[in-house]
């Protein structure tokens, strides 16, 4: 279970990587078009003066005269970005659900699993508060380990269970 | 990305309007008598039960079944408790009907009858009627190790086999 919570947080991060990626190439291609003839002049990330990635837009105006600029980019960076912003948005809302379906899962798990316990201790004990002789003394022995291993078992994937 | 995409349509099995409904009600009667078993009123606390029992069902749902069984094995647990043992022994049975699969349902309902023929064999022996309570002893003895069986393979199945050295 503690797998399937990882294997869900790496897809959360890996969609997040993606998602930052996947926002660069609808502003880079005009961006490094831009700079491609002025890349002498601009400064690189690590000189002073660099931008990062999140000023890209601001860049557009400030390109070098005589550099087709479409009169549609300023008003059009925004509306994509915000579509794209909605996407993110609702692509993350459904991963939440989704996480939140696991763990509900996960729940229900434990929560089944603590109340077999609490009747496995309850069967245990009267087993072994019956046990007489040596034969029910090594059946309640027996129970014994399994009520061991199984409350390990428990207490390694859900914690304490609360009776 | 074919995982996420995925994500929006991995909903449950949304239970019909008639469940939800059924399952609401018997959610609310078992907060009832929990209610009346903190203040030490067993007799409303199975009426309380005994109305989920007689809530009308709608055709049986595995999460339906699983509710039946569940509040057979609290009237029985009840009744024991109030040392009426036909009646619990009685609901054991009727529980047992709807939890037939080794589930914790059925081990619950194990574990109540090995302790209600726990009761019947001191009964019988106090009656002087040592051989049937011998045998009743041994009876309570084998369903004690089929609830034990059962919790095991159930915390396996919920929770995997890591963990376990076996």
């Amino acid at each position: 279970m503690n797998t399937r919570r990882l294997l869900i947080c790496a897809a959360l991060t890996a969609f997040a990587v993606a998602c930052g990626a996947g926002q660069q190439p609808a502003s880079a291609p005009a961006q490094t078009s831009m700079r491609s003839d002025a890349s002498s002049s601009a400064p690189r990330p690590s000189e002073p003066g660099a931008r990062s990635p999140s000023t890209f837009p601001t860049d557009v105006p400030s390109a070098p005269s005589g550099m087709p600029v479409a009169p549609t980019m300023p008003s059009a960076f925004p509306t994509s970005r915000l579509f794209e912003r909605e996407r993110i948005v609702q692509e993350l809302t459904q991963l939440q659900k989704g996480l939140d379906l696991s763990l509900s899962a996960g729940a229900r798990q434990c929560d089944l699993a603590c109340r077999a316990l609490t009747s496995m201790e309850k069967a245990v004990e009267k087993l072994c508060r019956m046990a007489d002789g040596n034969a029910e003394q090594q059946q309640c022995e027996v129970a014994r380990g399994k009520l061991r291993e199984a409350t390990t078992h428990v207490r390694a994937e859900c914690g304490e269970c609360v009776h | 990305m074919l995982m996420l995409a995925a994500c929006p349509q991995r909903q449950p099995d949304a239970p019909g309007p008639e469940v939800m409904s059924f399952l609401s009600a018997s959610r609310a009667l078992h907060r009832q008598a929990d209610v009346h078993e903190d203040a030490n009123r067993p007799s409303d606390a199975i009426a309380a039960l005994d109305r989920v029992i007689a809530l009308p069902q709608p055709s049986p749902t595995p999460e339906i079944h699983e509710v039946l069984a569940d509040t057979h094995a609290r009237l029985a647990d009840t009744h024991l408790k109030q040392v009426q043992l036909d009646k619990a022994m009685d609901h054991v049975r009727k529980g047992l009907v709807h939890a037939q699969a080794p589930t914790f349902f059925r081990g619950h309902l194990l574990e109540i009858e090995g302790a209600i023929l726990e009761a019947e064999s001191k009964k019988l022996r106090a009656a002087g009627q040592e051989s049937e309570a011998l045998a009743k002893r041994k009876e309570a003895l084998a369903r004690l190790n089929d609830a034990v069986a059962i919790h095991e393979k159930v915390i396996r199945q919920q929770l995997g086999d890591a963990g376990t050295t076996q």
